[in-house]
C-alpha cells in the first residue's frame, strides 16, 4: 500500500516537474534606487531578439553588481542579459572544466589573472583582437589605453583574451584612537609596524597588536603585502625563484613571528578575507591588512566601530615600506587583477563582446564603481563623481605604479598551493621559515621547468 | 527484602538508562537545533559571545533565502530528481538484487564486486568525463543529466542493499508458489515483493539522502536550470562574507523533507535495514 | 505432464533457465554499463596519459605508469594517504564502539523508542555542507559555543580547528557525530532478530552480561557489522566535503585526506592524469578492502 503511494507520488513529482515553466532570470533583477541612471546613448531601439548573453560571475557583490549593471545595459541597449551565479567554492572547478572541453554554458565570464594564461594555453578563450578590429562590432571610442597596464596581464603574443575589471590592493587599517592614544602614527616602515603592534597588543583585554590570514588556500593573499612590502619577490625578472632569498627569509621570519608572539590571535591558520574583516569590524585587533573592498564594512557605523559623533575609529593607510638612505620610503605592495573573458566555445560571442566592451567602457566602469565595485578603467576611475562617492580610489591610483599581482603564468594555478602550503607550514610552525621557504622553492622550480619558464 | 532491593535497582538502572538516551538524543541534535535558532537569529547575532538566546526571532532570513534565490524551482529540481533517481534504481536494482539472491552462476562475485566500483570513485574522476559526456548530448543543465550521474551510486546500493533483503526471504516461499503454477516471475511478484517492500523503503531512504545532498556533480553539470538545493546554500558564502544568517536558513528548509521522510518511514528504516544486514 | 512438451520447448524451457539470471540482473547493469562506459573508460584513458589543462592542446603524450609511479614517489600523496588511514580507522573504532553503546541502550524497552531512533537518525541526513559550515561556527575558537560552554565548566578554549595537533580530533568528532547513529540503527537492527533461547540458556548457566554479549552478541552480530564497517569504510575513506568546510585540509596539511589531496593538486590546477590515477589508486585499495570483506561474510555462511 506505502508503495503504492511512493509510486504514485513519484510519477506526480516527475509530471509536476516535468510541467514546471522554463525559468525567468537567476536572481530578481532590481533596478534599485543606488544606480545612478547615466545618460547613456541608446543604440539601437530594442527590435530583433537577439540570443541574451549569459554572463557568469561568483556568488557575492560582484554578482550583485552585475545584476544592477546589466539591467542598465538592458535599457540602453534592449539586449537581453543573464547573470548566473556560481558558487564561490567551485567557481573555478567549473570555469577549467568549461574551458577544457569546449563548454558552452556561458559567453562571458569575471576572469582572475592567474587563470588567463593557462586558459589561453589550452584555447579556451576567444582572442578579442578579431573583434577590436571589428569596425561592425567595436565601438569607436574603444581603446585599451583605457587600461593602463592592466592590458599586459592578458595580453599574450599580441592577442589580448581579456578586458580588465576590478584591479584591487590591501590597506594597512588602523585602530586611529588607539593609535592616538599611545601617541603613535601609522606605520611607515615594518619595524614601526612591530613596535606598534608591541605595544598595543593586549590579549588579556581582547585586542591583539594585529591579525594576519593564514588559512590554507588564502594564505598568498595577505602574505603578498608582507613579502613585498619588505623587499621580497616571488620570482626574479628571468622567472627563476625568488621568495626564498634573503629578503624573503626576513620577511616570513618576520609574519611567522607574529603569531609566535602572540601579537596576533592564536587561530589565526583558520582566518581567510571574513575572519580578518570580523576582527578588524569587532575592534579586536589594533592594525591589519585587509583588501580596498572591505572598506564599505569597515568605515560604515552599523557593521564596524565608530566614536560618538559618527566618525569611524578605523583609518587606513598604504602598507609599510622600507626606507631609504635618503628618507623617502620604497613601497611595493600588492593586489589581484580581475577581467572579463569569453569562451572560445560560446555560441554568442559577437554579443558578448559587445556587452563587456560595454561593461568596462568608461559609462559601465562607472556604473560598476558606483554600485559598489573598482573600475578597471581609468577614466571612470578618475570620474568625479566616482571619486567623490569613493575616496579611497585616489589612493589607488596612487599605488598602481608599485602593485605587484601574482604572476601571470601558464603554471600560476599550480604555483600558488604550493606557495601557501609552505607559508602556512611556517606559520603554523611546522617548518623553520627557511626550510619551507627552501622546500617551497624546490617544488616552484620543478613547476617552472615543466611549464618551460627556466630551463 | 529482596524484592526492595531488586525494586530500587530497577528504577536505577531506569534513570541511568533514560538518562543516556537524553544525551544521546541531545549530542545529535544540540547541532540542528542550532542550526534552527541560529535561522530565526538576526546576522549579527550569530557571533555574539555569550551566545544570545534570548532574542526575537526573525523570519528575515527566510525571506531573504526565498526571494533572492528561485527556491521552489531548486526545490522541486531536488525532489523531481531524487524521486526520479531512486524510482529507476529500485526498480533496476531490485530486479538485479533477486538474480544475486536467488541463483548461482559463474562470475557472481566479480559482478558483485564490480557492482561496487562506481561507489568507490571519488565523483572527481567522473565529472569531467561525464561533462563532457553531456555536453556532446546538450544535456548540461538538465535534469536528466543529474538524474543520469546519480544513477551511477544508487543502482550499486540498490543493488547490494537489496540483495541481503531477499537472501532472508526462505526461497522455499516461492518453491511452494512456483509448484502451485506461478511463473518465477509471478513467484518474485508476488510472494517475495512483498516480504521485502520495507527493505525497498530502507533502501530508498538512504538512496534518497544521497541524491538529496549531492554537491559536485550538481554544480559542475547545472546552472541556472537543473541547480538543485545542497548549490543554494553554498551561494551564500562568497569571497567577501560568509552569510550565516541564510545559510541557517537554507539549511534548514532543505533539511526539513528529509526530517518529514525520516519520521514517516524510520519503522521500515529499522526492520529493512535490520534484516538485509544479517545475510550481506 | 514433461509428457506432453516437445522436445524443442524442453530445450527452449532449458535455455531460459540457463540465462534466467541473465534477465534479472542485465537490465541493471546494462545501464550501468552504457552511463559508465565512456566516463570510466576515459577516466582511465587519462591516468596513462599526460593531459593538464596547460599541456593538452600541444599534445597528450603516453604516459604508461608514470602517473601511478610519480604518485607513489611523492610524500605528500603517500602523506595524504597515511593521514585518510588515520582517520579511517580511528572514526570507524568510535563509531563501532559508541554505536554499539548506542544500540545496546536503544534495544532496552523504553518509551516512544520510535521516536527517539527517528530524532537520532537526523544527524546522518544532513547535507554535507551545513555540517561543515555549522561544526566550523560551533567550534570557532573565539565564538563558538563548545568552547564558550567549556569555558563556564573552567576549561580553557580549545583551538579545535587552528591548531595542528587538534585538529584531526575535531575532524573525526564532527565525522562521528554525523554517522554513528548510521551504525547504531543497523546494529539495533541486528539486535532485534537475534534469537531468544542462546540467551536463556546463558542466563540459566548465569552467565554476567559481559560474558553473554562476547560469546553470544558479537558473534551474531557478525556479519551485519562486517557490512557497516564496509560501508563505512568507503565511505569515510572518500570523505571530502565536511573536512574541506571545516579544515580545507589544514592547518599545515594535517587534515589533508587523499580526496582533498586529489582535489587541491590535481583537480585545482585541472592535472586531470594525475587526478584519474590518484582515484584509481584509491578505489583499488578499496577494492581490496571490500573484498577482503565480502570473504570474511561469505566464509560466515
Amino acid at each position: 500500500m506505502k508503495f503504492k503511494i511512493f509510486a504514485l507520488l513519484a510519477v506526480l513529482t516527475f509530471v509536476l516537474a516535468a510541467c514546471t515553466p522554463a525559468a525567468a532570470t537567476e536572481a530578481p533583477v532590481n533596478p534599485a534606487e543606488e544606480v545612478a541612471t547615466e545618460a547613456a546613448p541608446a543604440e539601437q531601439p530594442p527590435a530583433e531578439a537577439a540570443k541574451p548573453v549569459v554572463v557568469a560571475v561568483w556568488s557575492g557583490p560582484e554578482h550583485d553588481n552585475l545584476v544592477k549593471v546589466a539591467a542598465e545595459y538592458t535599457k540602453a541597449t534592449g539586449k537581453e542579459v543573464i547573470v548566473e551565479e556560481v558558487a564561490r567554492e567551485a567557481y573555478f572547478d567549473k570555469l577549467n572544466t568549461i574551458t577544457a572541453t569546449c563548454g558552452k554554458d556561458y559567453d562571458a565570464f569575471y576572469a582572475m589573472s592567474d587563470f588567463v594564461p593557462v586558459y589561453v594555453a589550452a584555447e579556451g578563450l576567444k582572442d578579442l583582437n578579431t573583434f577590436f578590429e571589428d569596425p561592425a562590432v567595436a565601438s569607436p571610442e574603444f581603446t585599451l589605453d583605457d587600461f593602463g597596464m592592466a592590458t599586459s596581464f592578458f595580453t599574450f603574443d599580441g592577442k589580448t583574451y581579456a578586458l580588465p575589471s576590478e584591479g584591487d590592493t590591501a590597506w594597512l587599517w588602523y585602530r586611529k584612537d588607539l593609535f592616538e592614544k599611545a601617541g603613535l602614527t601609522p606605520p611607515e616602515t615594518w619595524d614601526e609596524f612591530y613596535a606598534a603592534a608591541k605595544k598595543l597588543n593586549d590579549p588579556a583585554n581582547g585586542i591583539y597588536g594585529a591579525v594576519i590570514g593564514n588559512k590554507p588556500d588564502e594564505a598568498w593573499w595577505d602574505y603578498m603585502y608582507y613579502l613585498f612590502g619588505q623587499g621580497g619577490e616571488l620570482l626574479n625578472p628571468d622567472n627563476t625563484v625568488a621568495i626564498n632569498n634573503e629578503a624573503g627569509v626576513k620577511a616570513l621570519t618576520f609574519y611567522a613571528n607574529l603569531l609566535k608572539e602572540g601579537l596576533v590571535p592564536p587561530d589565526v591558520t583558520t582566518f581567510g578575507y571574513v575572519e580578518i574583516l570580523e576582527t578588524l569590524s569587532k575592534g579586536k585587533a589594533a592594525m591589519g591588512i585587509q583588501w580596498m573592498a572591505a572598506a564599505q564594512d569597515l568605515l560604515s557605523c552599523d557593521k564596524s566601530l565608530c566614536d560618538a559623533d559618527g566618525n569611524p575609529l578605523l583609518g587606513y593607510v598604504i602598507p609599510p615600506g622600507i626606507k631609504q638612505d635618503d628618507g623617502t620610503i620604497k613601497r611595493h605592495t600588492g593586489g589581484s587583477q580581475w577581467s572579463w573573458a569569453i569562451p572560445a566555445c560560446s555560441e554568442n560571442q559577437v554579443e558578448a563582446y559587445k556587452f563587456i566592451e560595454w561593461l568596462t567602457s568608461p559609462v559601465g566602469a562607472k556604473l560598476w564603481a558606483l554600485n559598489g565595485g573598482i573600475p578597471g578603467n581609468i577614466k571612470a576611475l578618475s570620474d568625479p563623481a566616482v571619486v567623490a562617492k569613493i575616496p579611497q580610489f585616489a589612493l589607488l591610483a596612487e599605488v598602481m605604479p608599485y602593485r605587484s599581482i601574482f604572476p601571470t603564468l601558464t603554471v600560476s594555478p599550480e604555483l600558488l598551493p604550493v606557495v601557501n602550503e609552505g607559508i602556512v607550514a611556517a606559520v603554523s610552525g611546522t617548518k623553520t621559515p627557511q626550510e619551507a621557504l627552501d622546500e617551497m622553492a624546490a617544488k616552484l622550480t620543478e613547476i617552472l621547468k615543466a611549464g618551460g619558464y627556466v630551463k | 527484602m529482596h524484592q526492595r532491593n531488586y525494586h530500587a535497582l530497577k528504577i536505577i538502572n531506569r534513570i541511568i538508562i533514560y538518562s543516556l538516551v537524553v544525551l544521546a538524543v541531545f549530542l545529535s541534535l544540540s547541532p540542528i537545533i542550532y542550526l534552527f535558532i541560529t535561522s530565526f537569529k538576526e546576522p549579527d547575532l550569530t557571533f555574539a559571545i555569550p551566545p544570545v538566546w534570548n532574542f526575537t526571532p526573525t523570519v528575515q532570513n527566510y525571506r531573504e533565502v526565498l526571494s533572492t534565490t528561485n527556491f521552489s524551482k531548486y526545490f522541486m529540481n531536488s525532489v523531481s530528481i531524487a524521486l526520479i533517481t531512486v524510482g529507476i534504481a529500485m526498480l533496476l536494482g531490485t530486479l538485479a538484487a533477486y538474480g544475486f539472491s536467488r541463483f548461482r552462476f559463474r562470475g557472481k562475485f566479480w559482478l558483485k564486486m564490480g557492482a561496487l566500483v562506481p561507489q568507490m570513485l571519488p565523483p572527481i574522476v567522473l565529472v569531467v568525463p561525464l561533462y563532457v559526456l553531456f555536453n556532446r548530448l546538450d544535456w548540461i543543465d538538465t535534469r536528466q543529466a543529474l538524474i543520469v550521474s546519480y544513477l551511477t551510486f544508487t543502482i550499486p546500493l540498490a543493488i547490494w542493499m537489496m540483495t541481503g533483503f531477499f537472501d532472508d526471504v526462505p526461497i522455499e516461499l516461492e518453491e511452494a508458489a512456483m509448484i502451485d503454477g506461478c511463473s518465477r516471475f509471478g513467484a518474485l511478484f508476488r510472494v517475495s515483493l512483498p516480504l521485502v517492500v520495507p527493505g525497498m523503503a530502507a533502501t530508498a531512504i538512504l538512496a534518497f539522502i544521497y541524491c538529496w545532498n549531492e554537491f559536485l556533480y550538481a554544480v559542475i553539470l547545472t546552472g541556472r536550470e537543473a541547480r538543485t538545493l545542497p548549490v543554494i546554500i553554498t551561494s551564500f558564502m562568497t569571497n567577501k562574507s560568509i552569510l550565516w544568517g541564510r545559510i541557517a536558513a537554507s539549511g534548514s528548509l532543505v533539511l526539513i523533507p528529509v526530517i518529514i521522510f525520516a519520521l514517516l518511514a524510520q519503522r521500515y528504516l529499522v526492520r529493512g535495514l535490520g534484516k538485509g544486514a544479517v545475510k550481506g | 505432464m514433461a509428457l506432453t512438451h516437445s522436445k524443442k520447448t524442453w530445450t527452449f524451457h532449458r535455455f531460459i533457465r540457463k540465462f534466467e539470471p541473465a534477465f534479472y540482473i542485465s537490465p541493471a547493469f546494462i545501464v550501468l554499463i552504457i552511463i559508465l562506459l565512456f566516463p570510466l573508460g576515459y577516466a582511465l584513458w587519462l591516468s596513462f596519459h599526460t593531459w593538464t589543462l596547460r599541456t593538452f592542446k600541444q599534445g597528450i603524450p603516453f604516459s604508461d605508469i608514470q602517473n601511478y609511479a610519480q604518485l607513489f614517489s611523492n610524500p605528500d600523496f603517500l602523506n595524504a594517504l597515511r593521514i585518510t588511514l588515520t582517520f579511517v580507522v580511528l572514526a570507524i573504532s568510535f563509531e563501532l564502539i559508541l554505536g554499539m553503546g548506542l544500540a545496546l541502550l536503544l534495544n532496552q524497552d523504553i518509551k516512544a523508542r520510535s521516536f527517539t531512533r527517528a530524532l537520532i537518525l537526523i544527524p546522518m541526513m544532513c547535507t554535507n555542507v551545513v555540517i561543515g559550515l555549522m561544526w566550523r561556527l560551533l567550534l570557532n575558537y573565539q565564538y563558538g559555543l563548545v568552547n564558550y560552554y567549556l569555558g563556564r565548566l573552567g576549561i580553557l578554549p580549545v583551538e579545535w580547528l587552528s591548531s595542528p595537533h587538534v585538529a584531526m580530533w575535531s575532524v573525526i568528532l564532527v565525522d562521528v557525530w554525523n554517522t554513528t547513529s548510521f551504525v547504531a540503527l543497523m546494529l539495533l537492527a541486528g539486535l532485534q532478530t537475534l534469537p531468544d533461547e542462546p540467551y536463556e540458556a546463558a542466563k540459566m548457566d548465569g552467565a554476567s552480561a559481559f560474558q553473554t554479549f562476547t560469546y553470544l552478541t558479537l558473534p551474531f552480530l557478525r556479519p551485519i557489522i562486517l557490512v557497516v564497517l564496509l560501508w563505512r569504510f568507503i565511505d569515510t575513506f572518500r570523505i571530502f566535503d565536511v573536512i574541506y568546510l571545516l579544515t580545507a585540509g589544514g592547518p599545515a596539511r594535517v587534515t589533508e585526506t587523499i580526496s582533498i589531496y586529489v582535489y587541491r593538486y590535481g583537480f585545482q590546477s585541472f592535472n586531470l592524469g594525475v587526478a584519474a590515477s590518484a582515484s584509481f589508486i584509491m578505489m583499488l585499495i578499496m577494492l581490496v578492502f571490500a573484498a577482503v570483506i565480502a570473504w570474511a561474510i561469505g566464509k560466515e555462511e
